[in-house]
């Protein structure tokens, strides 16, 4: 077996991998476009707005490298939506990606377990199932709702977001449709079209693989110290009434 | 690291500097074409970025990073449907080091590496990525683990049995 071993560790020196690319002036471009990974306060992120896809943008132009170079960036409490040229891949979808959002629970146990006020959202009725993730800030409570066929037709997540840390990052490809609005007067994000990518980390910094899924419309917005994610095929109008029944 | 930690993108490049190449070839190793790799490791170091704030102070960068990267390129392999072959080949000059060899133990040496490549790929995708990680770019047992998505303990038998059958390939093959 040692002489495998040395036998494997001879081919290595033998072996041509491609040449490795220089990714720094690609990814100094994409964090360029955001320095800080403090999320900026709503007001601010709509006025730079232009001046950021205008640098970004040109950024692109100079470095062709930048494949996905990030076209504007977003930031919401707790979440950071990276705007791509590209849309990103996508391996499942909204019904499997449900069975990894924890643990069924009651909805009591879910509002004793969760370090924030877990807000249901009257205008959904009551959920089919309740599920508790520990691992994201202040547990991440899930409702799902199906519909008559078994599937999945809504999806509300809430957690508790720090201020300075991302904790969902999602990018969004160029035809979905990302535009500000507003939810009981606190700052929200409405994303439609195809799909956005997501990417959690947890307490310990542990990044999360949920697989990368197709998350349908989207909602999000803050709602006391926490923030509200509901995903479905609702268009605006409906999402903006649903969300506006949380109580 | 710290002052990447509080947000300045040249000590992070830096870190780019420091960690592009294993990046690059542990992302090729798993989605098995260069365009690919080169967009995961980009978009791993991108995210990895995003995620500093939460990066467990005084914990090692480098299995993390490569966590976030091999995630990235697996999930680009899947969509483009390719199978993971290790697409991998040897290099015209392939030495190993000390005085010029003569012709002909050069090409008993080349072929005998030809034949353990080959062999390495009649292995399973997962036993023959360990091997890879472990051997090809030296990764630690921690290290192959998140790039992999398994736990250190499942390296070690996985390593194992990897060899094992590797041992039993190269037989059949040399009768």
């Amino acid at each position: 077996m040692a002489e495998l071993e040395r036998d494997l560790r001879d081919l290595a020196l033998a072996l041509a991998f491609p040449p490795a690319p220089d990714l720094a002036p690609a990814v100094r471009q994409r964090l360029a476009a955001r320095p800080a990974r403090r999320a900026f306060p709503l007001r601010r992120a709509l006025v730079l707005g232009t001046a950021i896809l205008l640098v970004a943008v040109g950024a692109v132009m100079a470095v062709p490298q930048a494949r996905t170079a990030v076209l504007e960036w977003l930031g919401l409490r707790g979440v950071t939506i990276e705007r791509v040229e590209t849309a990103p891949t996508v391996t499942t979808d909204l019904q499997d990606a449900a069975l990894q959002l924890g643990e069924p629970v009651t909805l009591a146990e879910a509002r004793s377990r969760a370090r924030y006020e877990v807000a249901v959202l009257e205008a959904l009725g009551e959920p089919d199932a309740v599920l508790f993730y520990p691992r994201a800030p202040g547990g991440q409570v899930s409702f799902v709702y199906r519909g008559e066929d078994g599937e999945i037709e809504a999806l509300v997540s809430q957690f508790r977001a720090g201020l300075d840390d991302d904790f969902i990052y999602k990018s969004a490809g160029p035809d979905t449709k990302v535009e500000p609005v507003t939810v009981d007067g606190a700052r929200a994000w409405w994303l439609e079209g195809t799909p956005h990518e997501l990417l959690y980390v947890d307490e310990n910094g542990e990044p999360i693989f949920e697989e990368t899924r197709l998350a349908e419309n989207t909602l999000l917005w803050e709602r006391g110290d926490s923030t509200v994610r509901l995903e479905g095929d609702f268009t605006k109008e409906d999402a903006l009434r649903i969300a506006a029944s949380a109580r | 690291m710290e002052r990447a930690r509080q947000g300045d993108v040249s000590a992070y490049e830096e870190l780019v500097h420091r960690y592009q190449g294993i990046a690059f070839r542990t992302a090729y190793l798993v989605a098995g074409s260069a365009a690919d790799a080169e967009e995961a490791a980009q978009d791993g170091f991108v995210k990895a970025y995003r995620a500093l704030g939460r990066f467990r102070r005084g914990a090692p960068f480098r299995p993390w990073l490569l966590q976030i990267v091999a995630n990235e390129a697996r999930n680009r392999r899947r969509s483009a449907g390719r199978r993971a072959g290790l697409e991998l080949r040897l290099a015209g000059e392939a030495s190993s080091g000390g005085a010029a060899p003569s012709p002909e133990a050069t090409l008993v040496a080349g072929e005998r590496r030809e034949e353990l490549l080959a062999a390495l790929e009649r292995l399973r995708e997962e036993e023959r990525l360990v091997i890879a990680c472990r051997f090809f770019l030296d990764l630690s047992e921690e290290e192959t683990a998140a790039a992999l998505g398994v736990r250190k303990g499942t390296v070690k038998s996985r390593q194992s049995r990897a060899l094992e059958h590797l041992r039993v390939e190269l037989e059949a093959a040399r009768g």
